[in-house]
């Protein structure tokens, strides 16, 4: 378990709660925006997925749902612009986990490769149903959010960022603690070997849905925030199918299953693709390079770059220790035991 | 009536019987082995046994009490704890939290604790001095050799402190002074009052271990006594030896 470093934590932090006085620019804040809230969904995502090893692909559905949730809230208590509608966001959450339960407990019944095909099936249920439930979402018309209007278009982003950035940081450090905590333990023994970690008394059932229902939460509030954001909500795009892929994309490429690799992801991905969409936009080469980009992946880096780096970082430590003949003993079978095997395969 | 035990247990796979009527008893504080051919059950009593796999027929018994239907966590809540064959440890975590897997909590403190209690942290550190491998412990387990991975395995099974484990094969693929090492250790804690029932094609580590030999062939009991009575039955070395 790697040992809590509070000053880089701090540094971090100041510099994100700085980064948008710094750097006060529309165009530079809609990017460190959009940065956080994809650092927070693949924060979320991962606690499921890569504490469990069970790779959900129909997570969006649960942006949708938070997204829909909120414009459904505040066309019905009527709300105008401002900073209310940032208090509907843990209840939009509320309900995208809520709608999480009974699905994670079907989904959860399958494993490996069904799973996956299952959760993106239950995502297209969901879409469609945004489409055709015109009752609550007003179908392909669409819906649109309360727009703060006294808010000067270069201030706009601020809330934005902020709310964003106290989503992210509350599910890292739930993050932080499910991974130090005796359920985590039991998360990351189910990824390593399900049916064993069953036999030692994990409440595999209970521990899988859990983790799916925390990780529903959260991306729930990303979507509500991100529809309050771009002020309108059409099925195609609350329910947006490369959701799922960029978040999965971010985690492997950060390390996945660790506990900042999904941000160390999301902050290289995220300004990489907003950069791309603002250059090739027309004609879709974002895609192409994304495409590119995730092969790359998983030909050269298929553990994620801060395992990889970890691991590398180890073992230049380790040389070094054995050159300088110390603590050896740590990597050795102590006596009585039998050390005829070797340590390592 | 016996501390563990299964009667008339049958599990067929498609066309193939598995067991086929199988009962045997284990007797409590016992070191009971369990020998038999390739193919001849063994695995799959342990599987029944522990909850892994369903009965088609029969029952399995612990202290009095029905466990058949039970799944693995409640058959180990109860203190029944099993080694694979293939040994099974996991792989991306340390020596050092694989043994705080097997220790779960009840109620609140399941969801909210830390992974390990500096009472639980004490304990695992003592059972892989136990065993031997405490200087690993920060090493992922899967970097571990074969004959390690059977230690981890057995030493995170302690933590729980079952009154019963079951072994499968633990000699198989491991080195003669791994194997004594091992034997020693299973008859210390048989001295502190836990039962054993241990698969083995390893006869010699059998013979010196138990004091009741079981044998099956064909999903069902053929055998029963002590290693001396079970060396010079017929229906035993037919099995074997092939009639």
């Amino acid at each position: 378990m790697r040992k809590f470093k509070p000053y880089g934590l701090i540094a971090l932090l100041l510099a994100s709660i700085a980064f948008p006085i710094a750097f006060p620019s529309p165009a530079i804040t809609t990017i460190a925006f959009f940065t956080l809230l994809y650092a927070a969904a693949a924060t979320a995502w991962n606690i499921f997925a890569g504490y469990t090893g069970y790779i959900a692909l129909g997570h969006a559905a649960y942006v949708g749902i938070g997204s829909y949730a909120m414009a459904i809230f505040c066309k019905d208590w009527n709300l105008q612009g401002g900073y209310l509608p940032f208090v509907l966001i843990p209840l939009a959450g509320i309900v995208a986990a809520l709608v999480s339960i009974p699905m994670g407990w079907i989904a959860l019944r399958t494993r490996k490769h069904t799973f996956v095909v299952v959760t993106i099936a239950m995502f297209f249920v969901f879409q469609l149903m945004a489409f055709n439930l015109r009752g609550l979402t007003n179908g392909s018309v669409g819906m649109t959010l309360p727009i703060p209007t006294d808010w000067s278009g270069a201030f706009f982003n601020f809330p934005f960022y902020y709310v964003a950035l106290a989503i992210l940081l509350v599910a890292l450090g739930h993050s932080w603690w499910i991974r130090h905590s005796k359920y985590g333990l039991g998360l990351l023994a189910i990824r390593d070997d399900e049916e064993r970690a069953r036999g030692l008394g994990v409440k595999t059932g209970q521990f899988k849905l859990t983790a799916f229902v925390i990780s529903a939460f959260y991306v729930g509030m990303v979507g509500a925030l991100h529809a309050y954001f771009i002020e309108s909500l059409y099925p195609a795009f609350a329910f947006d199918p490369l959701f799922d892929l960029v978040i999965a994309l971010m985690c492997f490429l950060g390390g996945l299953g660790t506990l900042s690799g999904p941000i160390l992801g999301a902050i290289i991905l995220e300004p990489t693709q907003q950069y791309f969409t603002m250059r090739f936009s027309q004609n879709g080469y974002y895609l192409i390079i994304y495409g590119a980009m995730f092969l790359a992946i998983i030909l050269f880096l298929p553990d994620g770059i801060l395992p990889t780096l970890s691991r590398w970082l180890a073992k230049r430590q380790s040389s070094g220790t054995v050159r300088d003949g110390e603590d050896s003993d740590s990597v050795q079978v102590q006596a009585p035991s039998p050390n005829a095997e070797g340590v390592t395969r | 009536m016996s501390y563990l035990e299964a009667n008339g247990v049958r599990k067929a796979f498609g066309g193939v019987q598995a067991l086929d009527g199988c009962s045997i008893s284990v007797e409590k504080g016992s070191m009971t082995g369990l020998i038999g051919p390739n193919g001849s059950g063994k695995t799959t009593l342990f599987n029944v046994m522990t909850g892994y796999e369903t009965v088609d027929d029969g029952d399995v018994r612990f202290d009095g009490t029905p466990i058949q239907n039970m799944s693995p966590d409640q058959v180990f809540a109860l203190g029944i704890g099993r080694t694979f064959q293939l040994t099974r440890v996991f792989s991306r975590l340390t020596v050092l939290e694989n043994m705080h897997v097997a220790v779960q909590r009840t109620g609140i403190r399941a969801l909210f604790g830390r992974w390990s209690s500096s009472r639980e942290q004490e304990r695992a550190l003592e059972l892989l001095e136990f065993v031997g491998i405490i200087g690993l412990k920060d090493l992922p387990a899967g970097n571990l050799s074969y004959g390690q991975k059977k230690l981890l395995e057995f030493a995170y099974i302690l933590i729980a402190e079952p009154k019963v484990i079951l072994l499968d094969e633990p000699a198989g693929g491991v080195n003669p002074t791994m194997i004594s090492y091992l034997s020693d250790r299973i008859r210390e804690l048989n001295k502190m009052g836990v039962t054993f029932l241990i698969v083995e094609h390893n006869m010699e580590f059998v013979m010196s271990l138990c004091d009741r030999v079981m044998v099956m062939d064909h999903g069902t009991r053929i055998g029963d006594g002590s290693p001396d009575e079970v060396r010079n039955n017929p229906a035993v070395l037919d099995a074997y030896l092939g009639a």
